[in-house]
Order: structure tokens, then sequence, then C-alpha cells
């Protein structure tokens, strides 16, 4: 019985993989300096990048302190600096009507207000410990590296992809969101984009963290001008 | 269109008729319309040859009037009684009118001359004519199309006296007065048609004098004091601007016409219609020979109405009878010697049976019925019908079905207002009883509508073939999973309660924020020792398990096992969601996300890679971890996450699937 549970799994997960593996793109490790290391799919473990590797969407690569690797394929180039995490499929172009879409998905990513666990399941188990927990995945460096790379999606011209990074960051390092600078970085980069209310609502959003006088001035500045440009637009 | 035909029709008539003729469609039913459709005939023989009726049954009719003769004096008369009757599409009218009559008399100044004697006689001429009875039919071919016929009886009496020279003992012979009486009856044929091509707006197309039948002749060298019989046409528009209005327009081809205008006011399930007609009539003068002011009540069971005419010109008229002779009487009713009156008119409906005041127009069922997804249809609607307010007042309508097999009694759908004459859609919903619910079979049954209003009884019913499945069908729809992973929750509980108690030591030491996922854990590893995947028995409806049936049968399809397993960890309060993933070939693919309770800050606790999980809101607006299991990996499961989230990262978040709607995620409820 095992063996068929096997075979039947080992069939599932070829159709689960196969159209994915049609769309995966393929990377070229051209040069690697420091210490630059890959999440590969849903593996648990980083493994060490090393020059003429291929390399496939679905992994993550991270840069340390003085590092940087640059990659190509099909004939472009990409350099990730140091201090940086990224999705390699996250390397690509997205139209706006698509970052649209994908910005609405994210503001409903609420359950149902009817719903709480909390409000189906008083019932508490385990103890109280001091877990350790592990230095990489919650740490607000990881999200900032993660951050750092949306920025050189950015510059390197893919700026929706850039966006949808940044939110995705937010999201799982939500310690990065009192990062005022980053965070306006990229709502200016909304702004570019023509997304004057995600823009906006995003301005609005980052007033509510701690900020300096001149951080205050700058947004309320920039809140103003957008908020005028939004209004003209009607 | 039509209005062009008619004018073309009417030129016709007037270019091949040299005689002028009196407004013959004037009505001392005052034309009291306010809707397309009338509880009551609220115009008579005048107006409608054609017989146009809403009326449901019997009717009877009665007017009592006054006629204002010189100064103040009133002759009062019963004017009309009338009875109808409505079958089915056919109506029949017959009215007895008493009131319907007009009298002249003369005196003429005769004088003789025989030798040297001359004697000088006044001799006196009657007149009367009178309607007696009339009768009517009408046939409503179609929705919008009714014809009709009308049949009225008249007799015409005159009695004059003139000089008879009787020899006497002298050789002149005396003169002596005698009187002359004749009698002429005939009946007059009149066809009618109607045309409704919306419920605001009416034509009709009658013809005055179609056709009459003398049964003793004419009168004897005094043919001039004869109604006078022109045959010729009239038409008319009846038109509604807004709810509770009408105005009318009959033209005769004479150039005759009266127009008219009623205003409706709703008033205690009835209706106050005030209205005024004004005449012309070429035989009269002025030119607007007159007005008629009325008044009605109308409710379900009777009508009341009161109309006055007033003419504008004086009636107390004395002239030579040679006027008479020359201009002859067109209509008894109206003309130029016709003199003010008062009529009170009173409709009874004489049927008991309820007047329907909706209808359906259609009934068109939306969905199979699927037992398993009772709830849904107390909230979604099996059926929608069509239906029409054929009523001049707003009703309250409350729908009601009953389906064969699944329930026990009628159902009762929200409470729709629908305005007179509107057409709105009624959604009908079920609630599917639990003793008829173990029916295994898929069965063909009949859904019974019914339209409830204040009526004892129902107004309309109509009945439509249903399918209904068994309680293992499913629609196919994600959504609705959920109706059979809480179809078992007891069992469900039993079970992952169960399973639990085996690890309470394991899950008494673990650090509680961890307790959720531990949970999931050992109850999914524990769920999948001994699956196996097993696809749907029948290809044509889908089928989906019941979590115990998943359980005792070891095995299902991605549906089968995702419900079983989202119930046994909704049962132990465990959130779960259903993930659809749609394809382009329409085969959809499900399976599982579930919240492990941890915050974004927590996520190193069960994992390193950000891409195995996804942050929702709770609904206290904190962000919690999901994570995606592929139900149909049956090893352990870290290899289930690890598919699922594989999965679920590619299609949901890289692809954009959840914000393109290729991937839905469906939270358990």
């Amino acid at each position: 019985m095992k063996k068929i549970n096997l075979i039947v799994t080992a069939i599932i997960l070829i159709f689960l993989y196969m159209p994915s593996s049609a769309q995966t793109q393929e990377f070229i490790v051209e040069k690697v300096t420091g210490k630059v290391s890959i999440l590969r799919g849903t593996d648990e473990n980083y493994q060490e990048v090393k020059s003429g590797q291929i390399l496939n969407g679905t992994d993550l690569l991270v840069t340390d302190e003085n590092s940087f690797i640059q990659l190509s394929r099909n004939g472009g180039r990409f350099l990730l600096k140091a201090n940086s995490a990224l999705g390699l499929n996250f390397i690509k172009a997205i139209s706006i009507n698509d970052l649209l879409l994908a910005l609405t998905a994210e503001e409903v990513r609420s359950i149902p207000k009817n719903n709480s666990a909390t409000a189906k399941n008083t019932a508490v188990y385990g103890k109280k410990i001091g877990l350790e927990k592990n230095n990489k995945v919650n740490d607000l460096n990881f999200g900032l590296k993660k951050l750092n790379g949306a920025r050189q999606l950015a510059e390197s011209g893919y700026k929706e992809s850039a966006v949808l990074v940044a939110k995705e960051t937010y999201r799982k390092y939500p310690s990065t969101k009192s990062r005022v600078d980053e965070r306006i970085y990229f709502a200016d980069l909304l702004l570019r984009l023509g997304l004057k209310n995600e823009a906006l609502s995003e301005y609005s959003d980052i007033k509510s963290q701690q900020l300096t006088i001149d951080q205050k001035n700058s947004l309320n500045k920039k809140i103003e001008e957008v908020s005028l440009a939004v209004t003209s637009d009607k | 269109m039509y209005l062009r035909i008619i004018k073309t029709i009417l030129l016709f008539v007037m270019f091949t008729q040299t005689n002028l003729y009196a407004q013959q469609s004037f009505d001392l039913y005052g034309n009291l319309r306010t809707s397309g459709r009338q509880t009551f005939r609220l115009n008579s023989l005048e107006s409608n040859p054609g017989n146009l009726s809403d009326a449901k049954s019997w009717e009877l009719s009665f007017i009592y009037g006054g006629i204002f003769a010189s100064g103040s004096q009133l002759a009062n008369d019963i004017f009309l009684v009338s009875l109808s009757k409505r079958i089915s599409d056919h109506y029949l009218y017959f009215r007895f009118t008493p009131g319907i009559k007009q009298e002249f008399s003369a005196n003429t100044q005769k004088t003789i001359s025989s030798g040297d004697s001359t004697i000088t006689e006044i001799l006196s001429t009657f007149i009367s004519y009178q309607e007696k009875i009339g009768l009517g039919y009408s046939l409503q071919i179609t929705n919008k199309f009714s014809t009709g016929l009308s049949l009225r009886y008249f007799k015409q009496i005159l009695r004059k006296d003139d000089l008879e020279f009787v020899y006497g003992e002298n050789i002149f012979a005396e003169p002596k007065t005698i009187a002359i009486s004749e009698k002429i009856n005939f009946w007059r044929g009149d066809l009618g048609i109607n045309y409704s091509p919306l419920e605001t707006l009416s034509f009709n197309l009658n013809t005055i004098n179609l056709f009459c039948l003398n049964e003793n002749g004419n009168f004897n060298d005094n043919e001039g004091l004869e109604l006078r019989k022109q045959k010729h046409l009239s038409a008319g528009v009846n038109f509604m601007p807004r709810y509770n209005m009408n105005i009318y327009l009959n033209y005769e081809s004479n150039n005759s016409a009266s127009a008219g205008l009623n205003y409706g006011i709703n008033l205690r399930g009835g209706k106050i219609i005030a209205g005024v007609s004004a005449y012309r009539d070429v035989y009269q003068n002025p030119f607007i020979s007159g007005i008629s002011p009325s008044i009605s009540y109308s409710s379900q069971l009777f009508n009341v109405s009161i109309v006055g005419v007033k003419y504008f010109s004086d009636r107390n008229i004395v002239e030579p009878i040679s006027n008479l002779i020359k201009t002859g009487i067109h209509n008894i009713l109206n003309n130029k010697y016709s003199k003010d009156k008062l009529l009170l008119n009173i409709n009874i409906a004489l049927s008991f049976t309820p007047e329907k005041l909706v209808e359906f127009k259609d009934v068109k069922i939306l969905s199979e019925i699927y037992p398993t997804l009772d709830e849904l249809y107390t909230t979604t609607a099996f059926a929608t019908a069509k239906v029409i307010n054929i009523s001049d007042q707003t009703v309250n309508v409350k729908p009601a079905s009953f389906i064969e097999g699944i329930n026990t009694e009628q159902i009762f759908s929200p409470i729709i207002n629908i305005a007179a004459g509107d057409t709105v859609d009624v959604p009908f919903y079920t609630i599917i009883s639990d003793q008829l619910k173990p029916n295994k079979k898929r069965t063909i049954s009949q859904a019974n509508f019914y339209l409830i209003t204040v009526n004892s009884d129902y107004d309309d019913q109509i009945s439509k073939p249903i399918l209904i499945n068994d309680m293992n069908s499913w629609d196919g729809k994600v959504s609705n999973l959920r109706y059979f992973s809480k179809y078992d929750y007891s069992y469900s509980t039993k079970f992952a309660k169960n399973i639990l108690k085996e690890y309470k030591a394991e899950l008494d030491n673990i650090a509680e924020e961890l307790a959720v996922f531990s949970k999931i854990k050992i109850l999914f590893n524990t769920f999948v020792q001994h699956m196996i995947y097993v696809s749907d028995p029948r290809s044509s409806v889908e089928f989906v398990q019941f979590p115990q049936e998943t359980i005792d049968r070891k095995g299902g399809d991605c549906d089968d096992l995702s419900v079983a397993f989202s119930s046994i960890l909704e049962s132990v309060g465990v959130q779960t969601a259903f993930v659809d993933y749609k394809s382009e070939d329409g085969i959809s693919h499900v399976n599982l996300l579930i919240n492990t309770g941890l915050s974004p800050d927590a996520a190193s606790l069960i994992t390193n890679n950000d891409k195995k999980y996804y942050v929702r809101k709770n609904s206290r607006d904190k962000d919690e971890l999901w994570i995606p299991i592929e139900m149909t990996s049956l090893a352990d499961l870290e290899t289930a996450w690890n598919v699922g989230a594989d999965k679920f990262y590619k299609e949901a978040v890289e692809n954009l699937g959840l914000a393109k709607g290729n991937v839905q995620v469906i939270d358990n409820y």
C-alpha cells in the first residue's frame, strides 16, 4: 500500500510541478564577490552560490556585507549589490494594470470579520517557553535586505515588481514598516508610476510612524501636492 | 404608425361621406380610467362598442339620474341597469336603458274654410325616441388585442293629430280631429377593436350605425322625424403619461370629438378618481358644446361615481317642428335639445372569487437542488420569477414555493412591494427539510411557485421541473465545499480529539505559540497515514464525500481530502480556507490554507523560508501566518506543506493569481 501511495504522490507532484517548471526563468551566475547564498524553492537551508552556477526563478538570492553577484539571462545582466535579498522570479516586467490588481488583492488579504481563531478556540495548549528563533527569517536586517533588493529592481527598470516586493516585505517583516526613508522611497515610486491614489494612501500611512520634523514636513508637502493632483484629476 | 393608419381610414371615410354626424361617443360613465386595466367597466356602448372590459366575473351596474328641465325642475329616472359576465376570454354585456329617451311635442294650428264657415283646430304632434336594451360581446384575442360587437334596440313613436271630414246631415263634410300613431323599432349594430401595445397606451376604432335593421318600415310621410342613422367611424386613444393619470381623445369622422383627463388617488385599498370630459358636436353650439365632470370611488367589490353633464347653450328651446325635421336627431343622449344631467352610477362585482392582483410572467430555475448545500438556498435564490402587478394599486406580494421531495410545507420568501403595472424579478429561496435529506437518489421533481397577496388563496401559481441531486452531489463551486466540511462536525471532532488525546504529553510540553501548528502537524500526519488518492467515481457530476466517508473509505480526491481535513481542523478550532486553483481547461484543483495563529515575527519558529507562508489579517486586524497544504500529498506535513507552498507562491503570489482571480481563497466557516 505504501508503494502505491508513493507512486501516486510522485505522479501528483510531477503533475503539479510540470506547468511551473516550464515557465522557470534560468539565470547564469557570471560573477560572485564575497558571501552570496541562495534558498531554493521551498528548501529550509541556504546554499553558497558559485560562479557559473545556473539559478532559476524559484531561488532567493541573499548577499552579505561587501558582497555582490552578477547574473545574466538572455544577454541581459542583473547586479545584486551587498546586503540585499531578491527572489529571482521578480526580475520581470509587470504591467501597470497587473500591479494595480495586485495592490487591490493586497488590500483584501483580511479574513472575514465574523471569524477569528480566538473566538472559536479558547483552549490553549502548550507552555510558555523561550523559543529560539531563526536568525534569518525574522531578522529586521533580512527585511531590509529584501527592501534593498526591491530598490535595485526599481533602479534596473522593474519598478512595478519593486513595489510588489516592497509590499510583501512589509507584510512578512512588519518591523521594516518603521523605516520611514525606505517607505517614502517606495511611495515616491508609486507616484512615479502615476498611481497617485495609492501613493497618497501610502504617504498617509507613513504619517502614523514616528517621524523627524524634516520627514513630517516633507510628507505633509507631498500629501498636499498629491491631494491637489488627485482632486484636479477628478 | 398606428395613428397614421387610423388617420388614413378616417380621412377616407370623411371623403366618401357627405353628411355630417353628431358626436356619438358621448358617455355617461365619465370614462373614468387611470390605468391600463380597470376592475369595473367604466364606459358603455356609446364610447365602447368594442366592449373592452377587465371585469373578472359577474358585474351589476345601475345608474340613477336626474335631468334638469326648465328652472329647478328635476325629472328623476332609472337611467340604466346592466349585467355583465366574463367567461375566460369572452365577455357578455346586457343593459336595460329606460332613461335613454327623448320626447318632443308640438302643436299646429290648422284652419279649414268651407263656404262662409271657417274651422280652426289645434293639432298636436308627439314624438318619442327610446333606446330600450343593449347587448355586447367581446373576445380577448391576445393580451394586447380585443374585438367586440354591440347591438342596441331602439323604439320610435309618432303620434300625430289630423283633421278628417265627416259627412253629416249637411251636404258639407264636417272636420274632426283623429289621432294617427306610428311605431318604428329597429336594431343597430356596431363593431369595435381595441389595441393596447403598452400598459399605458391603448387605441380603439369603432363603427357607428354599421348596420340598422328596421322591424316595421318608416314613418309614413314623416321620415324627417326618424332618428338619423348615417354610418361613420370613431377612433380613440387612451394614454397614461404617469401613474394614476389618464388622458383620452375620441374623434369621429365628422370632426366631432371628445377629450378628457382623469386623475386618481389611492385611498384605503381603493381609488378616488376625478375627471372632466369636454365634448365637441358639429350640430351643437358653441364649439365646445358641453363638459362632463365626474368623480368616483372604486374598491375591489364596488364602484360609485357621480357624473354631471353641463351644456353651454340654452336648452329650453321652443322652435318650429320644421327645425327638428330639418336637422333630425342623431343621438338620443346628446343633441341640441339635451338637458343638463346629474347621474349616480353604481357598479357592483357580484362574484366573490378573489380578484387576482399579480401574476407570473415566467419562472426561471437558477440552479439544481443540492441537498447538502441547504443553507445556501436560504440566502441564494434557486429560482427567480418575473411577476407583474395587474392591479391599479401597489401590492405586497408574499412569494412562496414548495418543492416535492425536499419541502414538507410551503417556504415563504421575503415580501416584495410591486407598484401598479410594474413587472419585477422575484427571488425564491427554500429550506430543505432534514426529514427528507436522507433521500439518496437523484430525482426530477416539481417546484410549485405561488404568489400570495391580500387574498386568502394564492393569486397565481406555476410549476416547473427541477432536478434534486443526491447528498454527495456538488455544484463544482469551491465556496460550497464548506457545507460538506461541516456536515460531519461531530464525527470530525471525535476523530480529532481521539488523536490529540494520544499526543497529550507532547502537546502539553510544547511552546504556546506552536500549539496550533503542532496540532496541525499531528492531525495531518495521522490523517494521511492510511489515505490514498482516489478519483471521483463519476465524471458527469461532481461528487464529494463527507469527512466520515473519506475516513471510512480511507481515501478520496483533492476535494474529498481537503473537505475531510478541513473539517477535522475546524472541529478543534483551527481555521482553514480552501484554495481554488482555476486552470484554462476548466479543471480546478483544491487544496488548503491553514491558520497557524503565528504572527509574522514568529515565522522563524516554523520555517526559514518566507515563501512557505502567506500573511492574512485576522478579525482583530493582526497579521497571522497561513500555510498552504497540498492534500493529495499523502506522505507527511512537511512534504504536503512544501508542495502546497510551492504551488501557492508561484500561482497565487508570483503569477498574481490572487489578483487576477485565477486563484481564490475561500474561508471555511
